[in-house]
């Protein structure tokens, strides 16, 4: 009798205990970066025409990442995974997502419009944006950390790092993931549900 | 008579495992009735009238195909080939990669960059070329994409494709 109640005991203090390992466990992500880092100002033009800033995710939490249209690697990689992102916060307003083209000399505004197209893609949710070069890769390598260059040597001409870059509403970086691997997409995924709750 | 008791007693005290034994044997026997058959149906399909050597080759093609398609297209037509949304056309069930097997000889060496209809869609992104690949390799790819995902397409020998690359029938426009 004793020993049945002391097993009673036991379990109940084990569940408990499992109780507050998962409450404590479902801290809030963390702000990357150095001290009071956040993504600076900018200015870029979307497959739309139209200006997309930090105004445009003022309450919203976004994903960046840096590629070019006519990439032969990465890229097809990145997108389809990218497009994991857009279709499971499909009805989520408050998730945006922003592709800037590292090769805007020949990723027009119709290239753009036409690539968002062939993805089948909204552009209030997916911003596939160009812009003056110095600003985008200036903005890639000091404010997303992301590496992005001209390369002969490259397929394709440019040597870029394939990250995703979470960025949540007060232009903060909350999580970096390899675009190239789902698993790591998959991490993303759910960094964004509980970025969600926090925002 | 004892030898006989023993068994039954077995049998008896272990009803459990009886019938356990008995699902698996059933499980068993349908679960390997159903991969006998598809890769029978398969197999007859494909290798159909041809002799064993084109057959050894065949299965060597596609081995390696598998592994160069992971390698070189798989980041865009996917592994499952089904290509991504109106961007990278599928070779899954492509009737343009099964109407015309020369023609998928050029497209990986030489790369395209035409308007294309897939299974009645268009396409109009521009493919690379891969040079690097050998006449051999190439074989093998196309080996494999013309079998894989329930194509029907048959075996593309290392020969045929190097005829066709020696005569320089890519410049032809299809
Ligand atoms: C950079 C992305 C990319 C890579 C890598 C790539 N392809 Fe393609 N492929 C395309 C695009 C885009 C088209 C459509 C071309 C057009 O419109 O002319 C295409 C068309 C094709 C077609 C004809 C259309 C169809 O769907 O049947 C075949 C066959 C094909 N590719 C096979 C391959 C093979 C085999 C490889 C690997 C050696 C490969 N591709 C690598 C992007 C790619």
């Amino acid at each position: 009798m004793l020993r049945i109640l002391f097993v009673q005991k036991f379990i109940l203090f084990l569940l408990i205990g499992l109780f507050w390992a998962c409450q404590s466990s479902s801290v809030s992500l963390p702000i990357l970066g150095p001290p009071e880092h956040r993504i600076q100002a900018f200015r870029f033009m979307n497959q739309d025409s139209l200006w997309v800033d930090n105004q445009t995710f003022k309450e919203k939490i976004y994903v960046a990442d840096f590629f070019f249209t006519t990439c032969p690697a990465i890229c097809p990689i990145m997108k389809n995974q990218m497009l994991r992102v857009y279709e499971k916060y499909d009805s989520e307003e408050r998730v945006s997502l922003l592709s800037h083209t590292i090769d805007p000399i020949y990723d027009t505004l119709p290239l753009l419009r036409d690539f968002a197209s062939k993805l089948g893609v909204e552009t209030q949710k997916w911003h596939f944006v160009t812009g003056d070069m110095d600003s985008i890769y200036h903005i890639a390598k000091h404010s997303y950390f992301a590496w992005a260059e001209a390369d002969d040597q490259a397929p394709g001409g440019y040597l870029h790092s394939g990250h995703f870059i979470l960025v949540d509403n007060k232009r903060q970086i909350r999580g970096v993931y390899d675009g190239t691997v789902p698993a790591s997409v998959d991490s993303l995924l759910v960094d964004i549900d509980l970025l969600l709750e926090e925002i | 008579m004892i030898f006989l008791g023993t068994i039954r007693e077995i049998l008896l005290g272990h009803r459990t495992f009886l019938w356990m034994f008995f699902c698996l044997i059933f499980l068993g026997w349908g679960l390997s009735g159903c991969r006998s058959k598809e890769s029978s149906v398969k197999k007859k399909h494909v290798l159909e009238g041809l002799d064993r050597r084109t057959k050894l080759r065949f299965k060597s093609y596609f081995a390696k195909g598998h592994v160069l398609y992971q390698r070189h297209c798989s980041n865009c037509h996917q592994s499952s080939g089904k290509g991504i949304k109106s961007w990278i056309p599928p070779l899954k069930n492509s009737d343009y990669l099964l109407r015309n097997p020369k023609r998928n000889i050029c497209i990986i060496r030489y790369g395209q960059d035409s308007i294309i209809r897939v299974n009645g869609k268009k396409y109009d992104s521009p493919m690379p070329g891969f040079p690097q690949l050998s006449s051999l390799e190439i074989a093998e790819i196309i080996t494999y994409v013309q079998n894989a995902w329930g194509n029907r397409g048959g075996f593309l020998s290392v020969k045929e494709v190097q005829m066709y690359l020696e005569r320089d029938s890519c410049r032809v426009r299809f």
